[in-house]
C-alpha cells in the first residue's frame, strides 16, 4: 500500500514539473477552467436562463458537446479493438493513450450533464439504492450506468497497467484482459446508449430514425482516432528535444561500441544477470555455456555509446549494473523509448529480426552491461520463460511510430467514409420523397421561413466531412502533414454535425410546429470552453504521468 | 548517486515557487465561486434530503406541507393551504374540446396562469393555443402561436387549443430517469416538484409541446397568489424544475371543473370522469367525432377534439 | 558535485528537463509569474465584475380582471329574472300594448324585420337607438310605397333581427304568441312560458338541446362530481340573445411571449411557409 501511495505521490509531483510551455499550456487551461467555473457559479445562481435554451430549444451547446464528447471517449478504445483482438503489436503502447483519452473524454461528458442539470444539487436522485434509479426504463439511467461504468473501467485499466509498468512487472492477465474485453464492450454500448437516448423519442420524427445509432458509431470512429493522431504527434514532440541534441563529450568522442572497455562474459555474469532476471536460473547448463561463447561484459561510462541507430550489427545486450538510455531519432527529432536497468535488455529486436538498428542506446550511469551475440540470444530464448520474459519486453516499450499513426488513419478513413455514406442515406430518405417528416432537414440546410441560423455551420461541416473523406482517400495523406489537416478537418466537421446538426435541429420546429433558434450565450460558452480546458487539462496531466512511466524514467528502482 | 538524471518532482525552491502559482490560481478559484455568495433560498437542508414523495409517510408528507406553506409564505407574504389531494376512487380524467366552438380568445390560457400560480417573468403557460387555417389540413407546422387580431374568431380559421394530454401511454413518464414524473390511477401525470433533478429529457420526449421548465426563478405578483394548492399541482415550483397542466388537481380532486373549462366563454371545453357513464366526456365519446393528435405516436391520450355534429 | 554533471559534461536526459526553475531557467521562471499575475487578475476581475445576467424578455401582467367572462355572452335571460325574483316590471307586455291589437311588425324593402325602437334595450340588448338618437328627438321612420321600412344605410345589421340566416326567421310571431303577448310558442303551436324559452329553442335546434342536456354544449362550471357540489348550467338564453343569437368576436388575450429576446434580424416564431407539398 505504501508502495502505491509512493507512486501516486511520484506521478504528482512528476506533474507539477515542466518546461515552460508545459508551464504555459496548463497555466492557460486552469485560467479557461477558472472563467468557465465563474460562469457556471453564475448559472447556478441566475437559473439556465442565462443560456441561449428555451422550452423550445431545451438542450442546447452543453448537451450537443457531451453528445460528442461521449463518441470521442467510445472511440478512444477502438484502438483496443487491433491490439487485442488482432493483436497489432504496433499499437499495443498506445492503448493506454486511447483509454486516458477515453477517461478525460468522460469526465468531460459528466461535467457537461452536470451543467445542463436544472438541479444539480438533486445528483443523489440518481444513486440507485439512495434515490429512484429509473432503469431499465429510461435510456437516460442506462447512461448513468454505462458512462460511470466506463470511467471506473478505463481508470482501472489504465492504472493497473501503468503501476505494473512502474512496478516492472509483467500485469497478470486475468486482471486486465477481462476488462479489456469489457472496455470493448463497454465502448461500443455508451454511444449506442447516447444514441437511443434520441432514437427513442417518437415525438421527434428528426431523431426517431434507426439510422442514427450507425451515424453516431461512425462519426466517433473518425474523430476519435483522429483526435488520437494528433494527440500522439503532440506526445512524441513533447518527449523529445526541439534543439540538438545535447551529446557528452565521451559520446562525442567515442564512435565504435567496441571502444568500450570490455571483456569476456563468464558464468559469473550470467549469475548477477540472473539475481535481476530470474527467468535466467531456468537456462540449462548446456544453454548458458552455448550462449557464454563471443560474450562480452562491456564496461561503460555516462554517455558511452552501447549501439547506434541503423547500425547494421545485431548483438543483444542485458544490462547488468547501471541504466542506460535508449533513443530514437526521428525527423530530426529525438525521442527516448526507453529506459532500461538491471535485468532489462536492450538490441534485441535486431538480434531477433535481422532488422537495421532501431535505437541509440548511451549509458546513463557507470554501467556493466553483458553483450551476447544474435545466436546466443535464440539459444536462451529455446527456455519458454525466458522467450516470454524477453518477448514480453520487447513489446513493452513507447514506440510512437509512424506505422501506428498509418493504421489510425486507416481507421479514420474507413469511418468517414462510412459517416458521409450514412448522412447520403439519410438525405436520400427525407428528400426523395418529401413529406413532412423532412421539415427538420429543410430547416438544417435550407432554412425554414427566415430561420437559417444552423445553415452555414451545416454546409461548413458537409464540406469539411466530404473533404476528410477524400483527403484520406488520396495517397496524399499518408504524409502527416496532410493526415494532420485531414484528422482537424475531421474533428471540426464531426463537433459541428454531431453538435449542432443532429441535437439543435431536433426541436426546430417544436412539435406544434413553432420555430424557434437557439443561439448560445456568452456564459454558455464560457461553460463550455471552461469544460473542454478541464478536460484537456486532465488529458496533459495523466499523459505527463504516464509517457514518463511507460518510458521507463519513472518506475520503481528510480526512485529516490 | 552523483549522477541521477531521473526526473522525480521538484526541489525546495521550485515548489515555492510553484506553491505562489497554486495559492495564486486557488484564489483566482475562490473569486471565481463569489456568484454562489447570492444563491440565497436555493435549497434548504429538509428541502435537499426530502424523499421521493411515494416514499413519504403521512405524517412525513404533513411535514413537508407546513414547510412548505412556511416557505410559500416567506416568499409571498401570505400563507396558503397546500394539500396532498389522493385521487378519488373510480375516476379517470378525460378532457374533450369543441373544435368547432373555441373562438381562440385565450382565456383558458391565462386563468391556467392565475389558478396554478404560474410563472409570470419569464412566462410559463400550460397552454398553448394554435390558430390554423381552414384548408383542409390538420398539420401543426401550419399553425400560428402569435395571432393578435382586433377580434377572434377570424374567418377561414380555426383555433386549437393544446395543453398536457395525460397520455395513457405517456413517453414522458418513460424517459424520466428518477421517476419524478409518473402517472396516478385516475390519469393525471403528475411530477414532484421537490424531485425532478431538471435534466429535461420529458421535455424533450412529449410530442405536444405540454412540458414547461423553470428556467430561472419564477415570479408571481403576490396579490395574484391562489392560495388553494395542492403538493402535485399548484404550489409555486422551483428554478430548475419541470412542471406542465395537470387538470388542475386541486380542483378535479374536490370534484370541481379545472380553471379553463369554468372559463370558457363559449363552452368549447369538457371535463369529466370518462367511467361515469352519465358524464357529458361519456356522453361525447360516445356521440361525437373525436380525434387525438398524433395518434399515430402511440401515445393514447386522454384528450380528445371533437366537432359539434 | 551538483547533480547532473559529470566530469565537467553535463548530462541531462532528453526529456521534459527536469526541474527548469531549480536550474535556473529564466523562461520557466517567467512563465510562471506571467501565471501568477494571471490568476490574480483573474481573481479581481471576478470581485469586481458583478454577476449581473441578462435581463429577460419582460411579459406585462395580466390582471385577473380581465378573464371575467365577456357580459355578452353572459347575460340575464327573462326566465332568469323570472327565477331570481327579480323586477319583471319590463317583461308585462300588456302594460302598453293591447290584447285586441297585436303589434304590427314593420319590415324594410328586403323583408327584414326592422325592431321597434322601444324595445331595443330589452332585446337587442347590445344597442340602444337613444346611445344616437336622444328620446327628445325621436325617430322619425320612412316609409316606401309598398309600406315598409326604409332602413338608412348607417342602421344595416343594427336593426335588424340577427336570428336565423337566409331571413328565415323573419317573423316575431315565430316564437311570440300573437295572441298572448307574455308568452311563446313553438311551431307546432304549444305554449311557453318565457321561463321555458330553453323548450322553445330546442324545437329547432334538436341536436344542440340534446348536447345541452348531456353537457356538451354550453358553459360548464361548478363541480362534475355532482355528489361533491352543484353544477353551474346556463340556460340557451343566458349565452345566446335571442334576436341576435350568435356571438360577436372577443378580444383576444396576449399570446406566447419567448424566453429570450430575438437577435437582431431574426424574424418571431411565425408559422412556417408551406413550401408546396
Amino acid at each position: 500500500m505504501s508502495n502505491y501511495l509512493r507512486f501516486l505521490r511520484r506521478c504528482a509531483s512528476v506533474s507539477l514539473v515542466g518546461d515552460w510551455r508545459y508551464y504555459t499550456w496548463i497555466g492557460a487551461l486552469t485560467a479557461l477552467c477558472i472563467i468557465g467555473l465563474n460562469a457556471y457559479a453564475k448559472q447556478v445562481v441566475a437559473g439556465l436562463e442565462i443560456t441561449g435554451m428555451s422550452d423550445q430549444v431545451s438542450w442546447g451547446v452543453y448537451i450537443a458537446n457531451f453528445t460528442f464528447l461521449v463518441g470521442m471517449a467510445a472511440a478512444a478504445v477502438m484502438l483496443v479493438i487491433p491490439v487485442y483482438i488482432y493483436k497489432n503489436e504496433d499499437l499495443h503502447d498506445l492503448v493506454i493513450f486511447g483509454e486516458l483519452l477515453a477517461v478525460a473524454a468522460i469526465l468531460m461528458c459528466l461535467a457537461f450533464v452536470t451543467v445542463d442539470l436544472g438541479r444539480p444539487d438533486r445528483f443523489w436522485h440518481l444513486i440507485p439504492g439512495i434515490g429512484v434509479f429509473h432503469f431499465p426504463g429510461s435510456m437516460l439511467s442506462w447512461d448513468v450506468l454505462v458512462l460511470n461504468g466506463y470511467l471506473v473501467l478505463n481508470v482501472y485499466i489504465c492504472g493497473y497497467l501503468l503501476y505494473c509498468r512502474y512496478q516492472n512487472r509483467k500485469p497478470s492477465k486475468w486482471l486486465y484482459i477481462p476488462f479489456v474485453f469489457a472496455a470493448i464492450v463497454w465502448a461500443i454500448s455508451i454511444h449506442t446508449v447516447t444514441a437511443f437516448l434520441y432514437v427513442g423519442l417518437g415525438g421527434r420524427p428528426f431523431w426517431n430514425s434507426s439510422i442514427v445509432g450507425p451515424r453516431f458509431l461512425a462519426s466517433a470512429f473518425t474523430a476519435g482516432p483522429a483526435f488520437v493522431i494528433l494527440a500522439l504527434q503532440v506526445v512524441r514532440r513533447a518527449s523529445g528535444s526541439a534543439k540538438a541534441v545535447e551529446l557528452p563529450v565521451s559520446e562525442r568522442e567515442a564512435a565504435e561500441p567496441h571502444m568500450i572497455a570490455s571483456r569476456t562474459a563468464t558464468f559469473e555474469d550470467l549469475d548477477r544477470l540472473a539475481k535481476h532476471l530470474p527467468e535466467v536460473a531456468a537456462v540449462s547448463i548446456e544453454d548458458r555455456r552455448a550462449c557464454l561463447v563471443g560474450a562480452t561484459v562491456l564496461n561503460a561510462s555516462p554517455g558511452d555509446v552501447l549501439l547506434r541507430q541503423r547500425a547494421l550489427d545485431n548483438d543483444a545486450f542485458f544490462v547488468l549494473t547501471g541504466r542506460v538510455v535508449v533513443r530514437r531519432d526521428e525527423g530530426g527529432r529525438t525521442r527516448i523509448t526507453r529506459n532500461v536497468g538491471p535485468g532489462e535488455q536492450f538490441g534485441e529486436v535486431s538480434a531477433i529480426t535481422g532488422t537495421p538498428r532501431v535505437a541509440t542506446a548511451v549509458a546513463m550511469k557507470p554501467s556493466e552491461v553483458l553483450c551476447i551475440t544474435a545466436d546466443a540470444l535464440r539459444r536462451l530464448m529455446k527456455t519458454p520463460k525466458m522467450d516470454e520474459i524477453i518477448s514480453w519486453r520487447m513489446g513493452e516499450r513507447l514506440m510512437i511510430s509512424d506505422r501506428s499513426l498509418l493504421i489510425l488513419r486507416a481507421i479514420v478513413q474507413v469511418s468517414m467514409i462510412i459517416n458521409v455514406f450514412l448522412l447520403a442515406n439519410e438525405l436520400f430518405t427525407e428528400f426523395y420523397n418529401s413529406n413532412r417528416h423532412d421539415i427538420s432537414w429543410r430547416y438544417l440546410l435550407f432554412g425554414l421561413d427566415g430561420h437559417h441560423a444552423l445553415v452555414p455551420w451545416f454546409w461548413t461541416a458537409i464540406t469539411l466531412n466530404v473533404g476528410a473523406m477524400v483527403l484520406l482517400m488520396l495517397p496524399l495523406s499518408r504524409s502527416l502533414k496532410w493526415l494532420n489537416v485531414a484528422c482537424i478537418m475531421c474533428i471540426f466537421g464531426i463537433w459541428i454535425e454531431k453538435g449542432m446538426g443532429l441535437v439543435i435541429p431536433g426541436f426546430v420546429p417544436t412539435p406544434l410546429g413553432e420555430l424557434v433558434e437557439y443561439l448560445p450565450t456568452l456564459n454558455e460558452t464560457l461553460v463550455c470552453i471552461g469544460i473542454w480546458a478541464f478536460g484537456l487539462l486532465c488529458f496533459t496531466i495523466l499523459l505527463r504521468m504516464a509517457v514518463p512511466i511507460l518510458q521507463g524514467q519513472l518506475t520503481r528502482a528510480t526512485e529516490p | 548517486m552523483p549522477f541521477d538524471t531521473e526526473e522525480d518532482g521538484m526541489s525546495r525552491r521550485s515548489f515555492l515557487r510553484t506553491s505562489t502559482v497554486l495559492s495564486a490560481g486557488v484564489a483566482a478559484v475562490a473569486a471565481g465561486l463569489a456568484p454562489l455568495r447570492k444563491l440565497g433560498e436555493f435549497t434548504s437542508v429538509d428541502q435537499f434530503l426530502q424523499k421521493y414523495y411515494k416514499e413519504l409517510t403521512p405524517q412525513e408528507m404533513k411535514t413537508v406541507l407546513e414547510r412548505i406553506e412556511t416557505e410559500v409564505q416567506r416568499q409571498y407574504g401570505v400563507r396558503p393551504h397546500v394539500r396532498d389531494y389522493k385521487p378519488m376512487n373510480g375516476v379517470e380524467y378525460v378532457y374533450a374540446l369543441n373544435l368547432t366552438r373555441c373562438v381562440g380568445c385565450r382565456k383558458c390560457v391565462h386563468a391556467c396562469v392565475a389558478e396554478n400560480n404560474q410563472s409570470r417573468n419569464p412566462e410559463i403557460q400550460y397552454i398553448r393555443v394554435l390558430k390554423m387555417p381552414n384548408d383542409g389540413t390538420f398539420d401543426m407546422d401550419k399553425g400560428d402561436h402569435n395571432y393578435a387580431p382586433k377580434s377572434v374568431p377570424e374567418p377561414g380559421f380555426f383555433f386549437m387549443p393544446v395543453q398536457c394530454h395525460q397520455c395513457k401511454n405517456p413517453p414522458c413518464v418513460k424517459v424520466c430517469p428518477v421517476k419524478a414524473t409518473w402517472q396516478e390511477p385516475d390519469g393525471i401525470t403528475v411530477i414532484d416538484y421537490n424531485w425532478c433533478i431538471g435534466c429535461r429529457y420529458c421535455e424533450a420526449a412529449c410530442p405536444y409541446f405540454a412540458r414547461r421548465f423553470n428556467f430561472a426563478s419564477p415570479s408571481i405578483p403576490s396579490e395574484q397568489l391562489n392560495t388553494n394548492m395542492s403538493y402535485l399541482g399548484n404550489r409555486p415550483r422551483y428554478k430548475g424544475v419541470v412542471e406542465k397542466c395537470h387538470f388542475c388537481i386541486q380542483r378535479s380532486r374536490v370534484g370541481r371543473y379545472p380553471a379553463c373549462v369554468e372559463v370558457c366563454p363559449t363552452g368549447s371545453r369538457k371535463f369529466g370522469n370518462i367511467l361515469d357513464p352519465k358524464s357529458e366526456v361519456s356522453y361525447i365519446l360516445k356521440n361525437k367525432r373525436v380525434l387525438v393528435l398524433k395518434a399515430e405516436l402511440g401515445t393514447l391520450p386522454r384528450f380528445f377534439y371533437y366537432f359539434d355534429i | 558535485m551538483a547533480k547532473g554533471w559529470q566530469d565537467g559534461v553535463r548530462n541531462r536526459p532528453l526529456y521534459w528537463p527536469r526541474d527548469y526553475l531549480m536550474n535556473g531557467d529564466p523562461k520557466a521562471r517567467n512563465v510562471l509569474a506571467l501565471l501568477t499575475a494571471l490568476f490574480l487578475a483573474l481573481a479581481v476581475g471576478f470581485a469586481l465584475v458583478p454577476a449581473q445576467p441578462g435581463a429577460p424578455v419582460r411579459v406585462p401582467i395580466v390582471p385577473r380582471s380581465a378573464l371575467a367572462i365577456a357580459p355578452m355572452t353572459v347575460r340575464i335571460s327573462a326566465a332568469q329574472l323570472v327565477k331570481s325574483g327579480g323586477d319583471v316590471s319590463g317583461l308585462d307586455c300588456y302594460a302598453c300594448h293591447h290584447k285586441e291589437s297585436p303589434p304590427e311588425i314593420k319590415s324594410d324593402a328586403a323583408h327584414r324585420i326592422v325592431l321597434p325602437r322601444e324595445h331595443t334595450d330589452l332585446i337587442l340588448g347590445m344597442r340602444n337607438c337613444a346611445e344616437c338618437h336622444p328620446p327628445s328627438d325621436p325617430v322619425k321612420l320612412d316609409y316606401d310605397d309598398s309600406g315598409n321600412v326604409i332602413v338608412p344605410k348607417a342602421h344595416k345589421g343594427l336593426v335588424s333581427m340577427a336570428h336565423g340566416r337566409n331571413f328565415r326567421n323573419e317573423n316575431c310571431y315565430n316564437c311570440h304568441d300573437r295572441d298572448q303577448l307574455d308568452q311563446l310558442h313553438t311551431p307546432d303551436g304549444e305554449k311557453l312560458k318565457f321561463e321555458q324559452a330553453t323548450l322553445l329553442c330546442a324545437s329547432c335546434h334538436g341536436p344542440t338541446y340534446r348536447d345541452w342536456l348531456a353537457g356538451a354544449h354550453g358553459r360548464t362550471a361548478g363541480y362534475w362530481d355532482r355528489s361533491a357540489g352543484p353544477i353551474d348550467r346556463q340556460e340557451c338564453a343566458s349565452c345566446h340573445d335571442p334576436h341576435a343569437p350568435a356571438f360577436t368576436g372577443l378580444i383576444p388575450m396576449p399570446g406566447p411571449h419567448l424566453l429570450h429576446p430575438l437577435p437582431k434580424g431574426q424574424p418571431a416564431p411565425s408559422k412556417p411557409d408551406d413550401h408546396a407539398l
